[in-house]
């Protein structure tokens, strides 16, 4: 099966509609892909036998949509157990097999951010994925140069999980502040422990604590924080905490109520990465709107819609598209939802996310323009290979076939592809799932 | 007190039964196996010739050898001599019931929880829990098996592993190799830190690195210790110095290809020596394998219905045409139907059932892979039935592994993994006599192990008759007898108590105790079909009576089946061990 995909990272896209986000449209233009980078970007242009070439006449060629905020790819997504588990990383889980990343493939999706879970007020480190599949190495689908990031909650997962679950701290959102608090200075403390130590002033090396030099490397700026958040209140409170510490790199993620506190987050330099249209499935994120990334947008916050979903993650370009219904967004406002801007949050603007020489070889190609309804996404190249070509889409797209199930799971519906943001939570708390 | 009692009592029953198995002493403990097929090593065969083994070593081997006057002689005509078996990770002497996996214990702190709790218990020897009366060790020596590497049974570091003779007068006896390895794996605790493999992944870097710094730390205080913070002394730390030092290997558990790739992703991050164990999906990362040079021990266990018994049948059917059976009947409408099924199938069906089969084949066949790829490897028993061994093991074969390469995955590779080489592995002059001895090839399918000699103590087996009326997976009057069983109940503490099956005409009683309960119950019903035991009860659980229906699947000296609670509201597998008689 994986043989359908020649290691060539060469390939011509001849004639399309060009949509590069960052130097506006170009009808009639050829991209030419070379070793999995985007080397021309112009009329005309020819290559050799033996490289690939597309028609793409009559498409649209953009880059490869970026997913800010899903869970595709990976074995595991909370690690619940404990309010702060900044240590953990589902980088360590990725799971090449998982067919979602096909499926995402077929909605135009290069790049995804596969996070933790949103049980923990610290959750687990999360893993900028490129959508390689056919790769059978978990390794081969990290992106090369992608900084670190790290999952956040606020609100009501946390204090449930933590709070009703096992009766400690958070209970409340103030208890969620603390929490924080209490990391950081911990954090810090443990820091200057190690600089005494490693200076001679103290003889003994203090007790490693894996989970510690995590926080550290946030306080320092090493990691990117993305942090499950909805109400404006709470999102105040985070910025607050953050400027105290002298932390600056975050991304607020669903972030409902941002519209309430737009301007604050331009002044903090704090990004959103919102749902389009989606809201009411618990108490805390009822006060919501369609308009939020319209308004976040237009008051400069760097703003991504994300998919959060195995499903979703399918027609982001859909998603985007409801901005321009909802807010009036232009063409290249809507998609930069879905393209420059997401990859902004996760620090990888100068690799992925528009058609730029130098840039990565990844290519979404739709039938129509992708804010179109009509519009079908016919092929889809990471690094200049072809991973999903509409016209060479079999049945079953599985790498790996466990010999012991009988009925596949990937038949049905499975229902872990939808909002995995609580999975892995104790049963008796699986309610609410964002 | 009732738990002291049945302490008591097992002390009182494994004492007698040792004495009754050596009260009587042996005439002699010198032995000669003579004109024998002598398989001295994997591609080493000596024909008609002569074994001598002398004080629990192999004195000699060859075609002129001179018995000694004192030798009990074996007729060794067209028999085959082998090496005695050394599984390289088994559980083998460890009871099942040492196998908790329990819910979520009470008081304990979920995001900190202790560490035995929380499945680290890297201070562990098997020594504790290792019992010379386990029937695993005389199911494995059934099998040919003298040596085991016995590993505990728990979670992500339960312990440390000994080399263990199959047989001994005592636990001490049974150990010729102290704590040579360290227990690892990717198993999460039940709802307590770390819960989930990226928590234990992080576990493992947290207590390795803890562990490389406090080993530091000692050394520095030993030599200065003025001035110097007093080092702590916690057990599991101080268990993995030995780990950090690279003194002993981790015996990696890593069934599934993602298992393998995390371990060795952990092992290349944090630097221990590695044995890869219980591969069962490993064979697309053999080029990695093989530049790492990382040890391999693959699973003895195949997926379920991995070995095909429809062509069998085929093949007896086709063998007695003219007398055509009942059962053959019975076999052909089923096959008739199963066509009628096929035909239903949609292609997009049919294409998926096909891929699982070659899945299941590609499982069967990991074992020729492994050695196309010229990586010498051993076998784990941690998960197989011991009698689904020989079985696999030839399903193995007929997927184009080689006879040779079978045996030296359980001879000569796992005495070089575990490092005992030149004591065991082969029947050369000097080494253990660890040794079996079959009535044809062993490679053949109706191959009867004779005896098994583990450190020149002669086990005489009783050979199955082949010709017997009822055919196999029929009952037999084997079934009778006490069994151990557990029971595990999802979310909860295991169930555990003995099962005592009674057999007069044709007809079954059963008697079951559950927990600490003394009195046991009576089970007037018991329908016993082939090798499958079905009857049903009813008990009182915190007042309330509860209906409770079993089906067990016997086998040997095991079984495993499925316990319904109150009419299927709860299902919980269970599973059982004879207690030798």
């Amino acid at each position: 099966m994986a043989s359908q995909w020649i290691s060539a990272q060469d390939v011509l896209i001849k004639n399309g509609t060009v949509i590069t986000i960052t130097d506006g449209v170009k009808e009639n233009t050829d991209v030419l892909i070379q070793n999995g980078k985007i080397k021309s970007i112009s009329e005309g242009l020819s290559v050799g036998d033996g490289v690939r070439v597309i028609d793409a006449e009559g498409m649209y060629v953009m880059p490869g949509i970026i997913d800010a905020h899903s869970h595709i790819g990976i074995d595991v997504v909370n690690e619940s157990t404990a309010p702060v588990t900044a240590e953990v990383k589902v980088g360590d889980v990725i799971n090449p097999y998982s067919v979602s990343i096909y499926r995402a493939l077929a909605g135009g999706v290069t790049t995804s951010h596969a996070m933790h879970g949103s049980a923990n007020a610290i959750g687990g480190q999360c893993e900028t994925i490129k959508h390689r599949y056919g790769e059978e190495d978990p390794e081969a689908l990290k992106m090369e140069g992608a900084p670190r990031t790290i999952k956040f909650a606020l609100g009501e997962n946390p204090m449930r999980v933590h709070g009703e679950g096992q009766g400690i701290q958070p209970k409340t959102r103030m208890g969620i502040e603390q929490v924080f608090r209490k990391a950081f200075a911990e954090a810090e403390v443990y820091e200057k422990e190690w600089k005494a130590y490693q200076s001679g002033t103290t003889k003994t090396a203090p007790a490693y604590d894996v989970r510690k030099e995590a926080v550290a490397d946030i306080l320092s700026g090493e990691i990117i924080i993305h942090c499950h958040s909805y109400r404006a209140d709470e999102i105040l409170m985070l910025m607050n905490v953050l400027e105290d510490y002298g932390v600056n790199k975050i991304c607020f993620q669903h972030v409902n109520e941002g519209f309430k506190v737009a301007p604050e987050l331009a002044a903090f330099g704090a990004s959103a990465s919102v749902f389009a249209d989606w809201w009411a499935y618990k108490f805390e994120v009822y006060y919501s709107t369609a308009y939020n990334a319209a308004i976040l947008t237009k008051n400069n916050v760097v703003t991504s819609i994300n998919s959060d979903s195995g499903e979703l993650i399918r027609h982001l370009y859909h998603e985007a598209g409801k901005t321009q219904k909802y807010g009036d967004l232009t063409d290249n406002q809507a998609l930069r939802l879905i393209t420059i801007n997401p990859a902004t949050q996760l620090g990888i603007a100068d690799k992925v996310g528009s058609l730029e020489v130098g840039k990565d070889g990844d290519i979404a190609i739709f039938s129509a323009h992708p804010l179109s309804i009509y519009a079908i996404p016919q092929m889809t190249v990471v690094d200049g290979i072809v991973r999903f070509d509409i016209s060479a889409d079999p049945v079953d797209m599985r790498l790996d076939i466990n010999p012991e199930e009988e009925v596949p799971a990937f038949y049905e519906l499975d229902s872990h592809d939808h909002h995995r943001c609580m999975e892995g939570v104790f049963e008796e708390l699986f309610t609410d799932q964002h | 007190m009732v738990k002291h009692l049945c302490i008591l009592l097992f002390l009182f029953t494994s004492v007698s039964l040792s004495w009754s198995q050596n009260d009587v002493p042996d005439v002699t403990s010198t032995f000669a196996i003579t004109n024998a097929n002598i398989i001295i090593k994997p591609g080493q065969v000596i024909k008609e010739a002569t074994i001598v083994i002398k004080d629990g070593l192999i004195h000699q081997v060859g075609k002129n050898v001179s018995i000694p006057i004192d030798a009990e002689i074996i007729a060794g005509d067209s028999m085959f001599v082998y090496a005695g078996f050394i599984a390289a990770a088994s559980h083998a002497g460890i009871p099942s019931k040492e196998e908790k996996r329990q819910g979520r214990p009470d008081g304990v702190k979920v995001s900190d929880p202790p560490n035995d709790v929380a499945g680290i218990t890297p201070q562990k020897s098997i020594r504790e829990v290792v019992r010379l009366t386990d029937g695993s060790i005389a199911a494995m020596r059934k099998e040919g098996f003298t040596l085991s590497h016995t590993l505990p049974k728990g979670r992500m570091m339960a312990g440390r592993g000994s080399i263990i003779l199959l047989d001994g007068k005592s636990v001490d006896d049974m150990i010729i190799a102290e704590d040579v390895s360290m227990s690892g794996s990717l198993k999460s605790a039940p709802r307590i830190y770390p819960g989930t493999t990226i928590g234990v992944l992080a576990k493992w870097r947290q207590l390795y690195k803890q562990a490389d710094l406090a080993k530091d730390h000692e050394k520095k205080y030993k030599m200065a210790p003025t001035g110097m913070k007093r080092p702590s002394f916690s057990k599991e730390i101080k268990s993995l110095y030995q780990v950090v030092s690279q003194d002993i290997p981790v015996f990696f558990s890593a069934p599934k290809q993602m298992d393998l790739h995390r371990a060795m992703q952990l092992q290349q991050e944090l630097g221990f020596k590695m044995v890869a164990t219980d591969i069962e999906q490993g064979w697309k990362l053999i080029p990695r394998l093989k530049s790492s040079g990382t040890a391999v021990i693959l699973a003895m266990n195949l997926p379920k219905g991995a070995i095909k018994k429809d062509n069998k049948k085929d093949k007896k059917k086709g063998d007695k045409k003219d007398k055509d059976t009942d059962e053959d009947k019975k076999d052909a409408d089923k096959k008739k139907d199963a066509d009628k099924k096929d035909e239903e199938m949609s292609e997009d069906r049919k294409a998926q059932k096909e891929r699982i089969k070659k899945s299941k084949a590609d499982y069967v066949a990991q074992a020729s892979a492994f050695e196309k790829a010229g990586i010498p490897f051993a076998f784990s028993l941690t998960k197989v039935k011991s009698s689904d061994i020989k079985k696999n093991l030839l399903a193995m074969i007929e997927a184009g592994l080689s006879e040779d390469a079978a045996l030296a995955a359980l001879t000569t590779h796992p005495a070089k993994i575990l490092g005992i080489s030149s004591m065991a592995g082969s029947l050369e002059n000097g080494k253990m006599a660890n040794l079996i001895v079959t009535d044809t090839s062993y490679f053949k399918e109706k191959a009867n192990i004779k005896y098994v000699f583990v450190d020149g103590e002669k086990h005489e087996m009783e050979v199955k008759k082949k010709d017997k009326k009822k055919s196999d997976g029929d009952a037999s009057s084997d079934m009778a007898g006490t069994w151990n069983y557990v029971v595990d109940v999802p979310g909860d503490s295991p169930v555990e108590g003995t099962l005592k099956l009674m057999s007069s005409d044709e007809t079954y009683t059963a008697e079951i105790t559950m927990d600490n309960d003394d009195e046991p119950l009576g089970i007037s019903e018991v329908e016993v079909d082939g090798s499958n035991v079905s009857f049903s009860f009813t008990t009182t659980i915190d007042g309330q009576s509860m209906p409770i229906s079993m089906s067990i699947d016997i086998s040997d000296d095991e079984f495993d089946g499925t316990v319904s609670i109150a009419g299927g509201m709860m299902t919980a597998p269970i599973t059982g061990t004879k207690i030798p008689n």
